[in-house]
């Protein structure tokens, strides 16, 4: 199921999603890599996170592409907060697909995995304190980011 | 509105990790890729199609359990066999000649579906049946391939795409590489020949293909067969293989009738987008990006004819080492907007792309494309500025990912070219565009 879920958190988008799982399969199967993996999962789970940006960069999202089925089920807020919402996670997710490919997935891995920093270190083979150095960079790159985008007109303006 | 702070960032990236598709979504979907993934194991009749089209085009596309996909993966694609599949291989290029036929079962019917006459050192020829009439042909010497279609008026000339592909898929050689289990309760003995029975199944048993092999590992032939919901077991479809027939010459002859052209697809692209001829040229990745034309149309906007493919060097070596049947394919190529900023108030220009149409044919992809320019003085842009994100594919991909270079890049300024001042209608852009793609 993580793969999935991790895949549906990145594109927040199911039709994605589907797609995106085929296609990660196939691209299992044509790798040596993954015969060669340490940790097969682990290989995986960051060639599901690449190909989730990957996707990113090649498609412009709109607000309306979340689908309510990858919507939190705890909370039911009014349609305008959810646009809102989806909105602001769209934003942070372009901005991520911005990084290098090793912060983007520090920063996938910690905070949207929720992995701890000598977890991910296991899966990537670097030690905890590189990756919170990388974290912490990441972070400010994402801040810079997210500000020049929010300077940028509308596409109505 | 205050600027956003990493603790805003966090949170959000937090929201994120909350977000989970329903479980009952994820049932469902993990059932369907289980199905795709059994399908894709499943070695299908020889036909144009690559597996990547098929899945992609499929509707079974939602999600599944990341540890079934890992755990599937491994169980199709394991070559615990290569000794017997290397073995079924040669017995196959030491074939002189080899004619199959598949038939399908069709209302209680047996139907002739495909047949294939192969001969060593002259080709292959495919036909495919329906309701006792022929609607395609493919012939391939080796050097070119010849497609028809019942019906048209015109067959398609084109490179070759490896005849020995061709026998090796309609004779499930692949199959051998995978999880084919000897079963001697199958086995049979026709016109005093043995045949030796191997079984291959889904992991739901709900499908099966049996393969047999004579004592010299030559296919003789192969069912499949589907559990039925009254719990019977059906063959709906099989192949029966002939070695060392003799073939006649005209097998190979590409006739198709005195009122069939032959067109001939990749000079006419190589013609029509030949990068000599081309506005502008670069190679990026192993692949050659090319804008073939560039026009300013009504209406503000500009159409751009531009092109993919691989380097001769890439083609030439992947080509003589490829033994895959089906489209070369090593590289696709997506526009950007080319956002630029135009001051410290936060104005900006762009080209907003629209795509029209793509063609891909052999390793070359061609995309007509609209550009909105947006945010430029009234009388529009004077030059058209590309960004362009190329992204390797197939085995180009495998082989740059092995040698550590990059498989996919974004060129944010890959060429800036000066727009042509006359300006054609729309319409006549368009007109155009469908006669080319056509």
């Amino acid at each position: 199921m993580r793969l999935h879920a991790l895949l549906a958190r990145l594109t927040l988008s199911q039709d994605a999603v589907g797609d995106l799982m085929q296609e990660l399969c196939l691209r299992l199967c044509q790798s040596r890599g993954l015969d060669r993996a340490k940790d097969p999962f682990a290989y995986a789970y960051r060639a599901a996170i690449n190909l989730a940006f990957e996707w990113r960069k090649k498609t412009r999202l709109k607000l309306e592409s979340l689908d309510e089925d990858c919507l939190p089920v705890q909370d039911s807020p009014g349609p305008l907060a959810t646009m809102i919402q989806v909105e602001q996670l769209q934003q942070v997710l372009d901005a991520t697909s911005r990084l290098s490919r090793l912060a983007r997935e520090v920063v996938v891995m910690h905070y949207i995995e929720q992995e701890s920093y000598e977890e991910i270190g296991r899966r990537l083979d670097k030690k905890p304190q590189y990756l919170r150095s990388v974290s912490a960079k990441a972070l400010a790159r994402l801040r810079r980011l997210l500000a020049a985008d929010k300077s940028r007109p509308s596409e109505k303006e | 509105m205050s600027e956003i702070d990493e603790k805003e960032i966090i949170h959000r990236l937090e929201a994120i990790s909350k977000l989970k598709p329903k479980p009952e979504v994820a049932a469902q979907d993990l059932k369907q890729v289980r199905q795709s993934l059994a399908e894709q194991a499943r070695p299908e009749q020889a036909t144009q199609q690559n597996v990547w089209r098929i899945i992609m085009k499929s509707k079974i596309t939602k999600l599944a359990a990341a540890a079934v996909i890992v755990i599937g993966l491994v169980v199709f694609f394991g070559n615990g066999q290569a000794t017997l599949y290397a073995q079924v291989v040669e017995a196959l290029e030491n074939a002189r000649t080899i004619h199959a036929v598949t038939k399908n079962l069709d209302n209680g019917q047996w139907e002739k579906n495909t047949e294939v006459w192969y001969e060593h050192g002259k080709g292959i020829v495919e036909t495919s049946w329906r309701d006792g009439q022929k609607t395609y042909i493919r012939i391939d010497n080796g050097k070119y391939m010849w497609v028809y279609r019942a019906g048209d008026d015109f067959a398609k000339r084109s490179k070759t795409i490896d005849p020995m592909g061709v026998a090796r898929k309609l004779l499930q050689v692949d199959s051998f590489r995978k999880q084919a289990i000897r079963d001697p309760s199958e086995d049979k003995v026709v016109n005093g020949i043995r045949y030796l029975a191997y079984v291959r199944s889904n992991p739901e048993n709900t499908y099966r293909i049996l393969t047999w092999l004579d004592e010299a590992k030559r296919v003789r032939g192969w069912e499949k067969i589907r559990l039925l919901d009254t719990g019977q077991w059906e063959t709906y479809r099989i192949v029966e293989v002939e070695y060392n027939v003799e073939l006649s010459p005209k097998v190979f002859t590409p006739s198709f009738g005195e009122d069939v052209e032959i067109v001939e697809l990749d000079t006419k692209l190589d013609e029509h987008f030949d990068l000599d001829d081309a506005l502008f040229t670069k190679e990026e990745l192993g692949l050659i990006f090319a804008v073939h034309e560039l026009v300013r149309c009504d209406e503000g906007l500009i159409f751009a004819v531009s092109s993919i493919r691989p380097t001769d060097t890439w083609r030439d070596t992947a080509r003589a080492e490829s033994g895959r049947f089906g489209v070369w394919h090593y590289g696709s190529f997506q526009f950007g907007s080319s956002w630029k900023r135009l001051d410290n108030y936060g104005r900006g220009r762009s080209y907003q792309p629209i795509s029209l149409a793509e063609v891909y044919q052999a390793d070359l992809q061609v995309t007509w494309t609209l550009f909105l320019p947006q945010g430029f003085e009234p009388q529009g842009p004077q030059e058209c500025e590309f960004e362009v994100y190329i992204s390797t594919t197939g085995k180009l991909r495998e082989e740059r990912t092995k040698d550590g270079l990059p498989i996919e890049q974004n060129f944010k300024s890959m060429a800036i070219l000066p727009l042509p001042q006359e300006q054609i209608p729309l319409q006549q852009v368009m007109d155009d565009t469908y006669t080319n793609c056509a």
